[in-house]
């Protein structure tokens, strides 16, 4: 399905479709933030003879730790992360900085290329592509291009007397926001298509999964093969409705091959592979079978990871469902030598437990990794 | 997939994206060095610029294919082409700034910086972190490297540009970060993928197994008990009847499993319209069972404000089928009459006195009808004890 071609909510960032992609978006955060440090504190050290006030230059690197910090605490919380209110104070503080180090220098600036700011605000809208709409980057642009603008203005008046046309100066100043900017928007609304693009491909899949399960079932002859359907009941009717009549014989036989029937269809129940993942499946209520599919998938996902962990101890994982009067609950056990470093291979999975199962919660008992969750509905 | 949760399997959207982000940089930087330089032309008269600007447009023809082209013999020739055209216009820019005197700067400033900025995302969209690294060192060995060349020819004092090095190593480092992140998803990603698909096999089997099942027994079971019990003699009309709708659907079992409700839940249907997919999942988890009809996809039209209003009411509406209309089955329907999107929330409950000041009515005016008031949107309750509630909700599309 080709991205450009699809629409996707207006409002929606690409992690809210793809939640996984916090991965990837955390630790370029880290690096984008750990980049943006390192170059405020090594300009301003490097160009320490251009800074005419040394409590604001201060102020302008705290501003920035607390701008990123601010960013990164967000993106590593457990709930709705990098929310637009979040996200507008971590910019708040970065842009902050930006002008307190634009202010710091201020009078005995040489070339406005050295401000750590005008690259610093534009840093943290790259980091912000993934987690933050296409629009909302669009008007941080904006705004990180007008500030930087400004500011060179103001330093082209107070600083910059060395015969460097003032516009020159201003496309300097606002050229790195104004590409990043506009870099993070293109990057953040792309991977929006992409994303949703992706997001009916895989429902059209679905669809034809689900039509060639009923193809197959029907050519299987999986009916057929309920009890003795075809080689008796079949032949039976057949004759019967072709002799136009009904024998004593005819009526013993009917009762018999109902009586087989009734049975097999009693004895053809669900399939259920969940089991397939555990060592030992607790269920004696049949609850199993009786969960919303999306649940199912959620815990299949779960206990396969657990299974896949290098950490997880062989023999251990047990999935236990218990049906009481009014509510239902279950839980996973996994038993390691090192319970932290299972956690940690399963942490992305564990996140998917919370967001699909209202009440999950994850914790160390022991040598045992636990997980608990309410079964609220059924299928 | 079941989830609903949709995922970048082999990071095509991802790099896709990237490609994209690094058009826009490359572009600015490269646009801004462009009008500089184009400056220069008529305050110097050297006219020989214009070819440096020529050289520069090849720049960016190089960096753009290069982003964009999915195999990497190509990227590497669009990247030699764009360090190529770097080169000549650092050659001119370096001579006319050598030749035009008075304190000429030296080959880290700025008007070579930028261009070696934009050549330097060349490989954030390869297809691999060898890729993508291989393709950036060769856009800084070239670049950067093509750059002090020039300047050196043209007599210009040489000088290594920090921020050029710094921005080079930054970018390796995101590059990595991205791709090991991109790594432990991708894993998580084919787990999900699989486990879904999985569950998706067993209900649809599960599905048309119970479909086949219950029609085997409220038919050929049914009539084999009514065959059964008949006495013997012909067989009247009705039995006859039965026996060939039995024969037929025995013939072609599809008929049986055409039944709708056989392709999944109501959140599966919902895979265009991310904003009601939360929703309705929610209600689905408490015990509720939707149904959901209309023009669902106008959804999408509906700014953030607008949605998370709307999503809020709806949530409210639901509750309240909940907790007070005594059923457990609700419709949500949606209509679109541009400007306006209109979305009904109904049941057919206990219904309540819309006059009454009561349980019913203080989530509905306290969450429904001001947070909608606030966005522009307007709220019509309809109902009555013993016939069930409509809730009919209008907002803006934009607001």
């Amino acid at each position: 399905m080709n991205p450009r071609s699809v629409r996707p909510p207006r409002g929606s960032t690409a992690l809210e479709l793809d939640p996984l992609g916090a991965i990837s978006a955390r630790g370029f955060l880290v690096v984008v933030a750990a980049v943006s440090l390192l170059c405020a504190v090594g300009l301003t050290i490097t160009t320490a003879d251009q800074v005419s006030s040394w409590p604001l230059a201060v102020a302008a690197l705290s501003s920035l730790v607390a701008g990123y910090a601010w960013f990164l605490r967000s993106a590593f919380r457990f709930d709705h992360g990098v929310t637009s209110d979040r996200f507008s104070i971590a910019f708040a503080l970065v842009a902050v900085a930006t002008v307190l180090n634009s202010l710091s220098c201020l009078g005995s600036n040489i070339v406005v290329r050295d401000d750590w700011g005008l690259l610093t605000v534009g840093l943290v809208l790259v980091a912000a592509a993934p987690f933050r709409t296409y629009n909302e980057l669009r008007g941080y642009t904006a705004v990180a291009g007008a500030g930087t603008g400004l500011l060179a203005v103001l330093h082209g008046f107070a600083s910059l007397g060395d015969g460097i046309p003032l516009p020159v100066t201003v496309l300097v100043a606002v050229a790195p926001a104004l590409a990043m900017g506009l870099a993070s928007v293109a990057y953040a609304r792309q991977l929006l298509h992409g994303i949703y693009a992706e997001r009916l491909q895989q429902a059209d899949d679905r669809d034809a999964q689900i039509d060639e399960l009923r193809r197959r079932f029907v050519d299987d002859d999986v009916v057929g093969e309920i009890g003795s359907l075809r080689s008796d009941v079949v032949p039976f009717l057949a004759r019967v409705r072709s002799a136009g009549r009904l024998t004593a014989e005819d009526s013993a036989r009917a009762a018999e091959l109902a009586q087989t029937l009734s049975a097999a269809i009693s004895a053809s129940r669900m399939l259920d592979s969940l089991g397939d993942h555990v060592d030992l499946l607790v269920d004696e209520s049949g609850l199993s079978l009786r969960m919303h599919e999306d649940d199912r998938a959620t815990l299949r996902t779960l206990l396969v990871a657990l299974q896949d962990s290098p950490h997880t101890r062989p023999g251990s994982v047990i999935l236990e469902l218990l049906e009481g009067e009014s509510d239902r609950f279950g839980s996973v056990r996994c038993a390691s030598d090192d319970v932290r470093a299972l956690r940690a291979d399963v942490t992305p999975f564990l996140r998917m437990t919370r967001l699909m199962f209202r009440s999950a919660s994850e914790q160390v008992v022991g040598e045992e990794l636990l997980v608990q969750f309410d079964i609220d509905r059924l299928a | 997939m079941t989830l609903q949760i949709a995922t970048d399997v082999d990071g095509v959207a991802t790099s896709s994206a990237l490609s994209r982000g690094g058009t826009w940089l490359a572009a600015v930087f490269l646009s801004a060095t462009f009008v500089i330089a184009a400056l220069f032309i008529p305050v110097t008269g050297r006219f020989e610029i214009a070819i440096g600007l020529a050289g520069l447009a090849v720049t960016g023809f190089g960096v753009i294919a290069a982003l964009r082209t999915t195999g990497f013999a190509r990227a590497i020739v669009f990247t030699v082409a764009a360090c190529a055209g770097l080169y000549v216009f650092a050659f001119i820019s370096a001579s006319v700034s050598v030749s035009e005197g008075g304190g000429a700067p030296s080959s880290d400033y700025v008007l070579l910086s930028m261009p070696e900025f934009a050549v330097l995302v060349v490989g954030i969209a390869a297809r691999s972190l060898a890729r993508s690294l291989t393709l950036g060192t060769l856009a800084f060995v070239l670049g950067a490297g093509g750059v002090q060349l020039a300047a050196w020819q043209a007599g210009m004092a040489l000088a290594v540009d920090i921020p050029v090095v710094a921005s080079y190593l930054a970018l390796c480092l995101s590059v990595s970060a991205l791709w090991i992140g991109r790594r432990d998803a991708a894993r998580g990603t084919a787990l999900m993928s699989g486990a879904a698909l999985a569950e998706e096999r067993d209900v649809a089997v599960a599905r048309f197994n119970a479909r086949a099942t219950s029609w085997l027994h409220d038919t050929v079971l049914a009539d084999l008990r009514a065959l059964a019990a008949l006495p013997p003699g012909e067989l009247d009309d009705a039995t006859r009847q039965a026996l060939d709708r039995d024969l037929a659907n025995l013939a072609d079992v599809s008929l049986v499993l055409d039944a709708p409700g056989l392709g999944g839940s109501v959140s599966r249907a919902l895979a265009k319209v991310p904003a009601l997919v939360g929703v309705v999942r929610d209600a689905e988890q408490q015990g509720l069972e939707l149904v959901v009809t209309g023009d669902v996809e106008a959804l999408n039209e509906l700014g953030s404000a607008v949605t998370r209003s709307l999503e809020r009411a709806i949530s409210e509406c639901l509750l309240n089928v909940l907790q007070h209309s005594g059923v457990r089955e609700a419709e949500i329907a949606v209509m679109s009459s541009p400007p306006e999107v209109s979305v009904m929330v109904s049941d057919s409950g206990s219904g309540f006195d819309v006059n009454e000041t009561g349980d019913h009515t203080v989530g509905l005016r306290m969450v429904v009808v001001d947070s909608l008031a606030e966005i522009g949107g307007s709220v019509q309750i309809w109902s009555r004890p013993g016939a069930g509630t409509a809730v009919f909700m209008t907002v803006p599309v934009a607001a």
